[in-house]
C-alpha cells in the first residue's frame, strides 16, 4: 500500500485525460470505465507476475525492460491518438480513432499498458517473484500488490464530476497529448539506457 | 502641463498619472531602500559602490516615470529586460569562475552543488511531503539552495502573487526582450486556438506526477529551455544528446523565434509550468486586475496586446482576466477608456472628492491636499507598483551591479571573469 503513490503517479496522467475529457452524465458512465481500467491493470499484473515467477532465475536483465519500454511506447501512441482524436475531430482518421476509443475494451487496453511499468515498487515485486521461482506464487504476489495499490485510484470516481466544467474537459484533452509525449520520452529513455 | 494633458484623457485614465509629490515620494522610497542595500552590500563585500549606486538611480528614475506618466508596462519592461540580461551576464561567468565550466558534472550533482531554481518547486513538493526527500541536487541552506529559494517564493507569492512572472522572475525578461525587437508582429497570437493557453497547466500536471514516479526534476532533465542560458549536463551519450537537442530547440522556438514574430511571451504564456503553478497559488495575493464593463467599449485592444494570452472573449465577458495574468500592466496602459485597472480584493473605489470649502483658507487647502495625496498613495495601483518594484528591485540588485562590473572588466581587461 505504501507504494500506491507510485501507481497513482503512473495512472493519473492516463486516467485524468481519459476520464475527464468528456462529460459523464451518470454514475454508471463514471464508474464503469474506471472498473474496466482497473481490470486491465489486474490482467497486466497477473500475467506479468505469472511470467516472472515462471521464468524464475533464468530471466535476463535487459529483456523485461525492453518489454516494458515497448508497453510505454504503445501507451504513448494510444494517448497521442486519443488526444489527437479529441483535439482534431474534423479529420477522418481522428474520427475513426474516436470510435475506437469509445469501445469498451479501450480502458482495458490502457489499464494493461499502464499496469506494466518499471516503478521501483513494481521492480521490487518482480524481484520477489523471481526469487519465488513459481508462476502461481508470482501471480499471487502481484495480486496482493494490486489490491494494496488500487485504493489510490478510487478518488477518480469523484473527480469526474469536474468534467462538467468545459475548462476541465479541454485541459484533459491537452493533457492527453502531453501524457502521450511524456510516456514516449520515458520509453525512449528506457530504450536508450539499454543501448 | 499635466492638467492640460489630463484634459484630453478620460477621468479614469487621467487618474493613472500621479502628482509630482506622490511620484517623488515613490521614487524617493525606492532610492532610499536601494541606497541602504547598496551601501550595506559594498561595505560587506568591500566592493565598488558605483555600480549599485547606478542601479539605485536607474530604478528610482523608472519608478518616478512610472508614477508620473501613468505608463507601467514600458518602464517595467525596461527594468525586466535589464534584470534578465544582467542575470545571464552574471550567472554564466560566475559558473566559469567557480566550476570552470557551465556544464553540470556528476561530481556537482554528488556534492549537491547545483543552484536551486524556482521552476523546480512544484516538482519537489510531493516527493518532499511523501518521502521526505529533496529530488534536486542542491544544498538545503546554501545561499542559492532550497530553503532561501523557498522563502523567496513564499514572499513573492504573498506580496505580488502571479506578478512574479512580470516583476520577479529572472528568466522572463529574455523572451520579453525578443518580443520587443520587431516593430510589428508577423504572427497573430490572439487568434491562436485557446487550447494552447492550457498547455502550461497540462505541463504542470504531467511534471508533478512524472517527478513523483521518477524521483528526479524531470522538467529540468527534459524540457527547461532556460538551461541554454544557465547550465546543463554534459552530453555524453545518445540520451543526453537527445535531451540537449530538445531543450535547445525549445529555447530557440519558444524564447527566441516565437516571441520575435508574435511579439508575445510565448515561453511564459504557453509553456512554463511554474507560471501555471504561480497562477494557482497566487490567488492568495490580494492584488487583482479589474475590468469595468461600463467603461469598456469592447474594442478588443487588451486582447491583442496581452503578451501572456490571458485576455479572451470568455474572460472579457466575465469582466475578469485569467489566472495566468502576471500584472504586467500592458492592458491597463493600452485601454483607451481606463476600463482596466489594478485593484485589490475588497477595495471599493471612493467617490469623487468634495470641492474645497473656502479656496482661500489655508486649513481647507491643506486638508484637501492631504486627503488627495492620501488617496493617491493608498490606492491599489500605487501599493501594487511599489511592492512589485521593491521586490523586483531587491531581486535584481546583485545581478545588475555585478553585470556592470563585469562589463567594465570586459572593456578594460578583455574578459568578464573577475577571478
Amino acid at each position: 500500500m505504501s507504494s500506491g503513490i507510485f501507481c497513482l503517479g503512473y495512472c493519473a496522467p492516463v486516467l485524468f485525460p481519459y476520464l475527464h475529457a468528456k462529460e459523464k452524465p451518470d454514475w454508471k458512465s463514471r464508474t464503469w470505465p474506471l472498473v474496466i481500467f482497473a481490470l486491465g491493470r489486474l490482467t497486466a499484473y497477473l500475467i506479468f507476475g505469472y511470467f516472472v515467477g515462471w521464468m524464475g532465475a533464468h530471466i535476463s536483465g535487459g529483456a523485461p525492460r525492453i518489454g516494458l519500454a515497448v508497453s510505454f511506447l504503445l501507451l504513448s501512441l494510444l494517448l497521442l491518438a486519443y488526444g489527437l482524436s479529441l483535439n482534431l475531430p474534423r479529420f477522418e482518421t481522428c474520427r475513426r480513432f474516436s470510435r475506437f476509443s469509445e469501445a469498451g475494451f479501450f480502458p482495458l487496453l490502457l489499464g494493461i499498458l499502464t499496469g506494466l511499468n518499471v516503478c521501483p515498487p513494481f521492480l521490487l515485486a518482480s524481484e520477489r517473484a523471481l526469487q519465488h521461482g513459481n508462476p502461481l506464487s508470482g501471480a499471487w504476489l502481484f495480486l496482493s500488490f494490486y489490491f494494496g495499490t488500487i485504493l489510490y485510484l478510487l478518488p477518480f470516481v469523484f473527480t469526474q464530476l469536474l468534467s462538467r466544467l468545459e475548462r476541465v474537459r479541454t485541459l484533459a484533452q491537452v493533457v492527453a497529448l502531453g501524457a502521450g509525449i511524456v510516456f514516449s520520452l520515458m520509453a525512449l529513455s528506457q530504450l536508450l539506457t539499454l543501448l | 502641463m499635466r492638467e492640460e494633458l489630463n484634459h484630453t484623457l478620460k477621468p479614469e485614465k487621467a487618474a493613472f498619472r500621479k502628482s509630482l509629490f506622490t511620484s517623488l515620494l515613490a521614487a524617493g522610497f525606492i532610492f532610499l531602500l536601494m541606497a541602504i542595500m547598496a551601501i550595506g552590500q559594498t561595505y560587506q563585500q568591500k566592493g565598488n559602490l558605483l555600480p549599485p549606486l547606478l542601479y539605485t538611480v536607474f530604478l528610482s528614475l523608472l519608478t518616478f516615470l512610472m508614477f508620473r506618466t501613468g505608463v507601467v508596462s514600458r518602464y517595467r519592461s525596461i527594468f525586466f529586460i535589464t534584470y534578465a540580461i544582467s542575470f545571464c551576464l552574471v550567472f554564466i561567468p560566475q559558473l566559469l569562475e567557480t566550476r570552470g565550466s557551465i556544464l553540470v558534472t556528476e561530481s556537482d550533482v554528488a556534492n549537491l552543488d547545483v543552484p536551486f531554481c524556482h521552476i523546480v518547486l512544484p516538482m519537489v513538493a510531493l516527493p518532499a511531503i511523501l518521502y521526505k526527500i529533496l529530488i534536486f541536487p542542491t544544498k538545503i541552506l546554501a545561499p542559492v539552495g532550497f530553503l532561501p529559494m523557498l522563502f523567496l517564493w513564499l514572499g513573492a507569492t504573498f506580496t505580488i502573487g502571479k506578478g512574479w512572472c512580470s516583476w520577479g522572475c529572472f528568466y522572463g525578461g529574455v523572451d520579453e526582450f525578443f518580443s520587443k525587437l520587431l516593430r510589428k508582429a508577423k504572427l497573430k497570437p490572439h487568434k491562436w486556438d485557446k487550447r494552447w493557453r492550457l498547455v502550461p497547466y497540462a505541463m504542470l500536471i504531467l511534471i508533478v506526477f512524472w517527478a513523483l514516479i521518477a524521483l528526479e526534476p524531470v522538467y529540468c532533465t527534459w524540457f527547461c529551455p532556460w538551461k541554454a542560458v544557465t547550465e546543463f549536463p554534459e552530453p555524453n551519450n545518445t540520451l543526453t544528446y537527445f535531451q540537449t537537442a530538445l531543450f535547445m530547440t525549445l529555447f530557440l522556438g519558444l524564447v527566441v523565434l516565437l516571441p520575435l514574430f508574435s511579439k508575445a511571451r510565448t515561453q511564459c504564456g504557453l509553456f512554463c509550468p511554474f507560471g501555471a503553478f504561480q497562477g494557482l497559488v497566487g490567488v492568495i495575493n490580494p492584488y487583482r486586475i479589474k475590468i469595468d464593463k461600463n467603461l469598456s467599449n469592447d474594442c478588443g485592444r487588451c486582447r491583442r496586446v496581452c503578451p501572456l494570452f490571458v485576455m479572451t472573449d470568455d474572460t472579457l465577458a466575465k469582466c475578469k482576466v485569467a489566472l495566468a495574468c502576471a500584472r504586467c500592466g500592458r492592458c491597463v496602459d493600452e485601454c483607451p477608456n481606463g476600463a482596466i485597472q489594478f485593484s485589490m480584493i475588497g477595495y471599493q473605489k471612493p467617490g469623487a472628492m468634495s470641492a474645497i470649502g473656502n479656496p482661500s483658507g489655508f486649513i481647507s487647502r491643506a486638508n484637501h491636499w492631504l486627503r488627495f495625496h492620501w488617496r493617491e498613495i493608498f490606492e491599489p495601483r500605487t501599493l501594487f507598483l511599489i511592492t512589485a518594484i521593491t521586490f523586483g528591485g531587491i531581486m535584481g540588485s546583485g545581478f545588475f551591479a555585478n553585470a556592470l562590473e563585469r562589463l567594465w572588466h570586459l572593456v578594460t581587461h578583455g574578459s568578464m571573469l573577475l577571478k
